[in-house]
């Protein structure tokens, strides 16, 4: 019985060894079924918060506040309804951030999002209520119109929401193929009407300056001040003015000299015309401005002037002879005549206040411009006229945007020295146009609406129908920079371009982009759209959430400052939760109702091929207070059927 | 010539004497059971391994096409069905999604979605990805808030398991 220790040891051993090998492989597996399971909760997660998303949009608002976020804040626990997805103010004012948790397979995966309960309508590059509005180059932010959307010129690019209430034009080279929507097209929008939402009376009231009546004002920001200069109106006055004319005091017998002619058949070189058919598809550089005029075509047609030999009768000098003529005698007379002059009227005041709030004016601003390091909106009952830059500056004297002013030194680009805590609006019932006296190259930050005007370059004159055409002298100018919105009723026009795609009024080149910041913080008093704004959510798994592998919530990790922790979170969460059909992660689909799909069966496919070649991977760490990676890619080829 | 045989003594007299029968059934079974755990354990922890392996791979290619079906715009109720190429475009290696929308994805409940294998994808298989507005997955669209254009669920399926879900709601602008 010599053998029997060794052999009781060997199996042992090998009895130990195989217990480790499984066990391990057992714990190992459990942690890639967490992860999948983890990963599938936080998806569902994300799709509670787009369910919450869902119920939000579609509430009704009440002084301007949703009524289901009302609600949901009065609830205990604060859910939105018929989800399992939590509300708690966060940040500034009318932020929320949503949470939900999901429960899957022993973990808990979750998501969170930040709203805001309004849309401010700083959200807008372009917003047009009852005209076509025409666009071009790779502009940034939403643009919307109730009528047609016209783009202009070849390879468009729109970084943002486009859409239209009467469908999309295309126009000067712009065609479907080469214009591209970055972020999303409609061109059958429902109709909106914002602009008849602003109230300048509760502006009026909640204005930190209010001027006079009957008086025209000068704006200038001044970093942190704004100077306001008051006039009275010019006046117009009639003068009798002494003037001149010739007039016919009689007649006499004089002798004239004429010429006699003769004709002749010659060869005469003779100035003729045709006209020639030019492309221009693809030839005109678009900018980011706001376009009107052309045409729907894609050239125009060019008179070119030739000459050429003609065989024609030629009427040729011949001799002079004399004559007697009775000829009119002319007099000068002097006259009065009743003329209106224009008399400029007198400065009444000047005043400088701190560059902070609303400014109010019942009258009109012919004067606009400066740079500004502060919050300000800036309103009038009547018209506002840009006469320079207004730009935002920090107190290092960054712009915020470079090259605004040298379009030709590069592009329209954040600055990224640039300390932000500003905001401009310009609010108006007439229109805003951009002066014909402004810089060549004019840059303006702000967010601009006018509620029954048109923002335009000045001597644009637009009919019923909003087609453009210019009134007084050509003022072509070499770009438009802005940065900010453009809110109008009418079409907002800072390039007229003729038939054959120049520029004949306005600005040749610009762009323009939204301001992303003023729509968590617009300028004072600014209207808010009644949607619901957010950033994208953001989610984590159970491996954060989780002590690892216990699938324990662990009560300190994602607390964010002055939010909820994760576990006050999920006891919120868990009590009323959205039913996905499955909570099993074994089982694909919920039983009895869809049947699994047989692998090999080729009857589930559609019609065509589909092959993928590519590599997928994973790298990352997970822990307790880790964080999950994913990188790698997923290729393909072939054709896929459907 | 004649041989004297002398008996052997003690311990030089067992180990020259073998194992018994006993002994050898004895030390067989167990070697027997050694190597039957050991095969058997081999062969359950390399199932395991594979297992594990299959279901890490079809969590991060469910993730990847689910994470494409956020990116891209969700579209509107009037959209047509996504083309062939539109299709390829969305599920292509390139990082450029098309113009396929969600909306555009979308089939009726309980019916089959868009179904695609993976080349050099080592469990082989189809993969589907299901778009409908069946929120709870019953089959149904008449539950609430079911039956919408602007709330869709989301499903990636692997031989028709369920691998990952996910609800997207229509943005702001096209509701």
């Amino acid at each position: 019985m010599t053998a029997m220790p060794i052999c009781l040891v060997v199996v042992a051993g090998v009895g130990a060894t195989m217990t480790t090998f499984l066990g391990r492989a057992v714990v190992e597996q459990n942690r890639i079924m967490k992860e999948a399971a983890s990963e599938r909760a936080a998806w569902r997660a994300i799709g509670e918060i787009e369910l919450a998303k869902n119920v939000i949009l579609n509430s009704s608002y009440t002084d301007g506040k949703n009524d289901v976020i009302v609600a949901a804040l009065a609830a205990d626990p604060p859910l939105i309804e018929g989800t399992p997805v939590a509300i708690e103010p966060a940040g500034p004012s009318r932020w929320y951030r949503l949470s939900s948790t999901n429960d899957f397979g022993m973990t808990v995966g979750a998501a969170s999002c930040l709203i805001r309960d309004g849309l401010s309508y700083t959200a807008y590059n372009y917003y047009v209520e009852s005209h076509n509005l025409g666009v071009s180059g790779k502009p940034k932010g939403r643009i919307f119109t109730n009528k047609t959307l016209e783009f202009y010129f070849a390879d468009g690019a729109y970084d943002g929401y486009v859409s239209a209430g009467s469908g999309f034009a295309y126009k000067s080279g712009a065609t479907a193929e080469n214009t591209t929507f970055l972020r999303g097209a409609d061109a059958a929008a429902a109709e909106k009407g914002l602009l008849g939402k602003i109230d300048f009376a509760g502006l009026k009231a909640q204005a930190a300056y209010v001027a006079p009546e009957n008086l025209v004002a000068e704006v200038r920001l001044a970093k942190t001040t704004l100077q306001v200069k008051l006039y009275e109106k010019d006046s117009v006055q009639v003068v009798a003015v002494q003037k001149t004319r010739s007039v016919q005091i009689g007649t006499e017998l004089k002798l004239v000299t004429k010429t006699n002619y003769r004709y002749e058949w010659q060869w005469v070189s003779t100035k003729k015309t045709k006209k020639t058919w030019i492309d221009t598809t693809g030839t005109v550089a678009g900018g980011g401005t706001d376009v009107g005029g052309g045409g729907g075509t894609t050239g125009y047609w060019l008179t070119e002037t030739y000459w050429e030999d003609v065989w024609t009768k030629v009427k040729i000098p011949d001799g002079t002879y004399e004559v007697l003529e009775l000829v009119p005698v002319m007099g000068t007379e002097t006259y009065w005549e009743n003329q209106n002059q224009t008399v400029a009227g007198a400065l009444v005041s000047t005043t400088s206040y701190p560059a902070s709030g609303i400014f109010y004016f019942p009258d009109a601003i012919r004067v606009l411009q400066g740079d500004l390091n502060g919050k300000v909106t800036v309103v009038t009952e009547s018209t506002a006229k840009i006469t320079s830059h207004l730009r935002y500056i920090d107190a290092q004297n960054d712009y915020a945007y470079l090259n605004g002013t040298t379009p030709a030194s590069g592009d329209y680009a954040a600055n990224p020295a640039f300390a932000r805590n500003h905001a401009l609006g310009v609010i108006a019932k007439g229109d805003i146009v951009y002066g014909r006296s402004a810089p060549t190259s004019l840059e303006i930050n702000g967010n601009f609406v006018s509620t029954t005007g048109t923002i335009a370059m000045e001597g644009i004159v637009l009919d019923g129908a909003g087609t453009p055409t210019r009134s007084g002298s050509a003022s072509v100018k070499t770009s438009l920079r802005r940065f900010g919105s453009v809110m109008c009723n009418k079409r907002p026009v800072a390039t007229l371009i003729d038939t054959s795609g120049a520029v004949t009024h306005g600005f040749k080149a610009g762009a323009s982009a939204y301001d992303q910041s003023a729509l968590n913080d617009p300028p004072p008093g600014f209207p808010n759209e009644e949607t619901l704004a957010f950033l994208e959510t953001v989610r984590f798994n159970g491996s954060h959430a989780t002590s690892a592998g216990g699938g324990v919530p662990d009560a300190g990790v994602n607390r964010l400052t002055g939010l909820k922790g994760f576990d006050e979170l999920r006891d919120w969460t868990t009590q009323q939760r959205f039913d996905w059909g499955v909570n099993d992660l074994k089982k694909g689909v919920r039983e009895g109702t869809l049947e699994r799909i047989d692998p090999g069966s080729v009857v589930q496919r559609r019609a065509g091929t589909g092959g993928r070649t590519g590599t997928t991977g994973t790298t990352g760490t997970t822990g307790t207070t880790g964080t999950t990676g994913k990188t790698g890619t997923t290729g393909k080829t072939g054709t896929l059927g459907q | 010539m004649s041989a004297r045989i002398v008996p052997l003594r003690g311990a030089r007299r067992r180990r020259q004497g073998g194992f018994s029968l006993l002994e050898v059934m004895l030390v067989s079974s167990m070697m027997m059971t050694v190597l039957t755990t050991i095969g058997v354990g081999l062969r359950a922890g390399h199932a395991s391994k594979r297992e594990m392996e299959r279901r890490a791979q079809l969590t991060v290619v469910a993730g990847e096409l689910l994470d494409r079906l956020f990116r891209i715009s969700y579209g509107s109720a009037g959209d047509a069905s996504a083309s062939n190429s539109q299709l390829t475009e969305l599920f292509d290696a390139d990082a450029d999604l098309g113009t396929a929308t969600v909306s555009s994805l979308r089939t009726a409940a309980g019916s089959t979605g868009y179904q695609f294998e993976i080349d050099d994808f080592p469990w082989g298989g189809q993969f589907e990805v299901r778009i409908d507005a069946d929120l709870n997955g019953d089959g149904d669209e008449s539950d609430e808030r079911e039956g919408r254009a602007d709330l869709l669920r989301l499903n990636v399926l692997w031989d028709g398991i369920l691998i990952l879900e996910s609800v997207r709601c229509a943005p702001w602008s096209s509701t």
